[in-house]
């Protein structure tokens, strides 16, 4: 395995790449942004281990970079800044994962080894079921391929819900649990409505009433 | 007192009493110009009389009424004159037997006067002197003034209607003017509504010239203020920075091989590099707080929470989290930083004790509430207590839902909002509940 280790300060990175070396990468460094988003691009590494605080060019910009070129190489990133709306920014990037400074070597390791191991078959944001397919990030609903329509929080959940469960009749209590918040006081009544508008969404026939018993997603028998 | 209400009631007390002197004036002037008017009748006939006026044989002086109008001959008919030879008194025989009282005057000379006459009417009164045949003459001509009194009064009222209906179109159009003058100061008071509740970062400046300089120097202190927070900032930044490169090398050392034989000194300097770690990032994080900023940018919630969420689920990417969300899509005036740092914290506290699955709900009612559950164990009933007394530092109180609900709280704190925790009624486990006030 191949690292790129892009970190300015020498009393950080170079005890840094030596924990990296010891548990067996091969580990090249980078000490300003500019040279980082260079090897980044040009070298064919497994993982980049990425400071934020760069000199020459940013280490988000960096980021920006490989991701603008389609370089989907694993990244984490690495901070002294931790507060949240920095990591959301970070994410939105397109970090793999974050860790915050000072850490202990041990913990940048394990989530190295975690992103390495996830990060091929990382797509779990989406949902797919008789050509109705569900965006679980942006709570979207795509039918057919068509566009994508946005839902509400509570259409989001109850189509989730169906879909996760589709074939099987599910009981208005059981939807019920699944679909309201800690805010939203129960009443079955709502539940129709709702039905009756995703119905609007994913088509008449993909959600069908049995009556006395409850709601099944799934194409007609 | 508004400003417009101060303007209104000065510029209605002028105009009353400028009204009021103009019309006291005009009424005088009118009342003048008929009595002069009458006064000229009076000197024609006191003149005439004066001309009939003959020396008899016996020494006598005569004069001849019968040269002047007839109105003179009927009884009380309002036409009056008095002729005085030396102290003799030759009345008119309107006048039957009333003793018209007359001012005496010298020869050559004239006077104009208020008199009462028969039955207590109003008289205008011309007494003229003169000498004539050795003696001394004086004529007093007087005419009733009821019926010029009647027709001023009509014009009288007449002109005050249109004194009072120029009045009050002036007062209304006034009013309105000032309306108008003090529109841009409405507007000015409109933004700084909207600056105080986070909607805008500054007010405009078409403003007159008179209110220029104050919204200038209000612009100016706004902007002062969004400068020394982005300052404060970026300095916390650079001493975090700062910090935590020698305190990540610090606990490194911890791991030195040759602490190996000597695992009470490694535990030391491990406890307390992790005390300093705790105690600079609850005192970075404290100070980064923008807390009841005047001038917020706005905040997405539906989107920032999507991007938290995957935030989290790649950093609980072992995991198997889900996640829901509900959120509105329109923006809010609240600092994105701080914002972020409530839904962050309270979404890694959750993930860090959910099972499976939690919920995020923000709703706008009033104010806006923030709900965090997940199905995790959740905390008893004497912690929850614990966690939620008053003036406890939430980081040193209960193990495990550690710096971030300190953080959290001081936010909330800091927004003047409110912070409970709980069990959640739908999932089981724990429930966070933050609402801010919506208009600080």
């Amino acid at each position: 395995m191949r690292l790129l280790l892009v970190e300015d300060d020498p009393a950080f990175f170079e005890p840094l790449a030596a924990d990296l070396r010891g548990a067996g990468y091969i580990v090249d460094t980078a000490t300003d942004g500019a040279q980082g988003e260079f090897l980044g691009a040009t070298e064919p590494y497994d993982a980049a281990i990425l400071d934020l605080g760069l000199p020459k060019l940013a280490g988000l910009e960096v980021l920006k970079c490989w991701r603008d070129a389609g370089n989907h190489m694993p990244v984490i990133v690495l901070t002294a800044r931790d507060a949240w709306h920095e990591k959301v920014d970070g994410f939105k990037a397109g970090a793999d994962d974050y860790v915050c400074k000072p850490f202990h070597p041990q913990e940048l390791l394990a989530r190295l080894q975690a992103v390495l191991k996830r990060v091929h078959h990382f797509n779990q944001a989406k949902l797919k079921v008789f050509g109705v397919e569900l965006d679980e990030d942006e709570q979207t609903a795509m039918v057919a391929g068509g566009e994508a329509q946005p839902l509400t929080a509570i259409e989001f959940r109850l189509l989730r819900y169906l879909m996760l469960n589709a074939g099987k009749v599910l009981s208005k209590a059981q939807l019920g649990e699944h679909v309201y918040s800690e805010s939203a006081e129960p009443d079955s009544n709502v539940l129709e409505v709702y039905v009756k508008r995703l119905r609007k969404i994913v088509g008449n026939d993909l959600i069908h009433t049995r009556r006395g018993q409850g709601y099944l997603f799934g194409l007609k028998p | 007192m508004s400003l417009r209400k101060r303007l209104g009631r000065g510029l209605i007390a002028v105009l009353g009493a400028i009204f009021i002197l103009h019309w006291l004036a005009a009424d005088w002037i009118i009342r003048s110009a008929a009595e002069k008017q009458m006064a000229n009748r009076l000197a024609d006939d006191g003149y005439s009389l004066l001309e009939s006026l003959g020396y008899s044989d016996d020494e006598q002086v005569t004069f001849h009424g019968v040269h002047i109008s007839s109105v003179y001959n009927r009884r009380l008919s309002g036409h009056y004159y008095l002729v005085k030879v030396d102290a003799q008194g030759y009345p008119s025989p309107s006048l039957l037997d009333f003793p018209l009282a007359v001012e005496p005057v010298g020869p050559e000379q004239s006077m104009l006067y208020h008199a009462a006459g028969p039955e207590q009417t109003p008289l205008l009164v011309l007494t003229l002197g003169a000498v004539r045949f050795g003696h001394r003459i004086n004529i007093s001509v007087a005419e009733d003034l009821s019926a010029v009194d009647h027709d001023i009064t009509a014009i009288r009222v007449a002109y005050l209607g249109l004194t009072l209906l120029i009045l009050f179109s002036a007062i209304g159009l006034l009013r309105w003017d000032i309306q108008r003058a003090l529109r841009p100061l409405a507007t000015v008071r409109a933004e700084l509504e909207q600056v105080a509740g986070g909607g805008r970062q500054h007010i405009g400046s078409e403003v007159p010239a008179e209110v220029q300089p104050l919204v200038e120097e209000i612009n100016h202190l706004l902007e002062l203020v969004a400068r020394r927070l982005q300052q404060s900032r970026t300095a916390m930044g650079n001493l975090a920075h700062a910090l935590k490169s020698p305190m990540a090398l610090l606990l490194r050392t911890g791991e030195d091989p040759h602490f190996d034989g000597r695992p009470d000194l490694r535990a030391r300097l491990d406890e307390q590099s992790q005390a300093i770690r705790h105690c600079i990032e609850r005192e970075l994080k404290r100070a980064r707080i923008a807390g009841d900023q005047q001038a917020a940018p706005a905040f997405n919630p539906h989107s920032e929470i999507i991007a938290l969420k995957k935030t989290l689920r790649a950093i609980y990417a072992d995991k198997p989290l889900d996640i829901q969300i509900t959120a509105p899509k329109q923006l809010l005036h609240f600092d994105r930083e701080d914002m972020m740092e409530i839904l962050g914290n309270l979404l890694d506290n959750a993930c860090k004790w959910a099972r499976q699955r939690i919920d995020v709900e923000l709703a706008l009612d009033g104010g806006v509430a923030i709900r965090v559950a997940d199905d995790g164990p959740g905390c008893r009933s004497d912690d929850l207590a614990y966690l939620t007394q008053r003036g406890r530092r939430l980081d040193e109180s209960v193990q495990g839902h550690g710096l971030g609900l300190g953080i959290v709280a001081d936010i909330v704190g800091s927004y003047r909002g409110s912070l409970a925790f709980g069990r959640s009624k739908t999932l089981g486990g724990f429930l966070a509940t933050v609402t801010l006030p919506l208009h600080r």
